[in-house]
């Protein structure tokens, strides 16, 4: 019995979870909103203990591969992290709009 | 006996402060994402490119916590704290990484974005703030990713002439 309640507090303890938002970006909404693109990037920190930011680095060509002769504008890009017991995820989202026949 | 016993103390002790010295935490603070043009790639040349500007960041904080860690006189820890008080009261206020020194280092960014495509379209700029953090030292950066598309089979003699 005592176990039980052991493993189920320490099940709650791990599946507890705090989001936090750190930053928001919005730019220009095109008028053509009928192809909305999407794209999330995210690492896991444990004990607060990271050594590399690069997985920023991939959102934005993850946004060009869903659009790739358009323009993609209308842009909200988030930065936020969910934090666990002892770890947390930091996740980078952004979306938008894919304009095709825009030209450069 | 005794000597090897020390040299090999502080062969320890130098390596461990080398690898608390060289070990740094990323922090990642602030990330945007602009709109990215049209990238045609059989008309112009796109390339991917980054520039970075960064500064020291110092924290008074840290520096007196070590400085009280070797210092084994009460008073003298007691100075080091109300000195530590005082200068934080010159600090005050919220931050985004550890103090600098100038607060003018990002603006050369712009410069470099531009030399980086002195003649093209500079577009899908991912703005980023973070920190690489060492004890009581940090390097407080701003980096910037772009792409910049040309035109092809561009007059070599007429790049970098073109300024905005």
């Amino acid at each position: 019995m005592f176990n039980k309640k052991l493993w189920g507090a320490a099940l709650l303890v791990l599946a507890t979870s705090c989001a936090l938002l750190n930053t928001v970006s919005v730019t220009s909404i095109p008028a053509n909103r009928a192809k909305p693109v999407t794209a999330e990037a995210h690492d896991w920190v444990i004990l607060g203990l990271n050594f590399e930011n690069g997985f920023v680095d991939t959102v934005r060509d993850k946004l060009r591969e869903q659009c790739p002769n358009g323009k993609v504008s209308g842009i909200l890009t988030k930065y936020e992290h969910v934090s666990y017991f002892l770890w947390y995820k930091r996740s980078v989202s952004a979306t938008g709009y894919c304009e095709t026949g825009v030209k450069l | 006996m005794i000597k090897t016993t020390q040299i090999k103390l502080f062969v320890v002790g130098v390596l461990a402060c080398t690898l608390l010295v060289a070990t740094s935490c990323a922090r990642l603070y602030h990330v945007q994402v602009t709109d990215i043009e049209p990238l045609d790639s059989t008309h112009f040349d796109v390339r991917p490119f980054e520039v970075k500007v960064s500064e020291m960041g110092f924290s008074i904080q840290e520096a007196a916590g070590i400085a009280k860690a070797f210092t084994q006189n009460q008073r003298a820890r007691d100075q080091i704290g109300q000195a530590e008080a005082i200068l934080a009261l010159f600090q005050f206020g919220p931050k985004t990484g550890k103090p600098v020194f100038s607060d003018t280092y990002a603006d050369e960014l712009f410069m470099k974005i531009r030399s980086e495509c002195p003649n093209g379209t500079i577009s899908g700029l991912v703005s980023i703030r973070e920190q690489r953090s060492y004890p009581v030292v940090s390097g407080e950066i701003v980096k910037i990713l772009g792409y910049c598309s040309e035109p092809k089979n561009q007059d070599v003699t007429k790049k970098g002439n073109n300024h905005v």
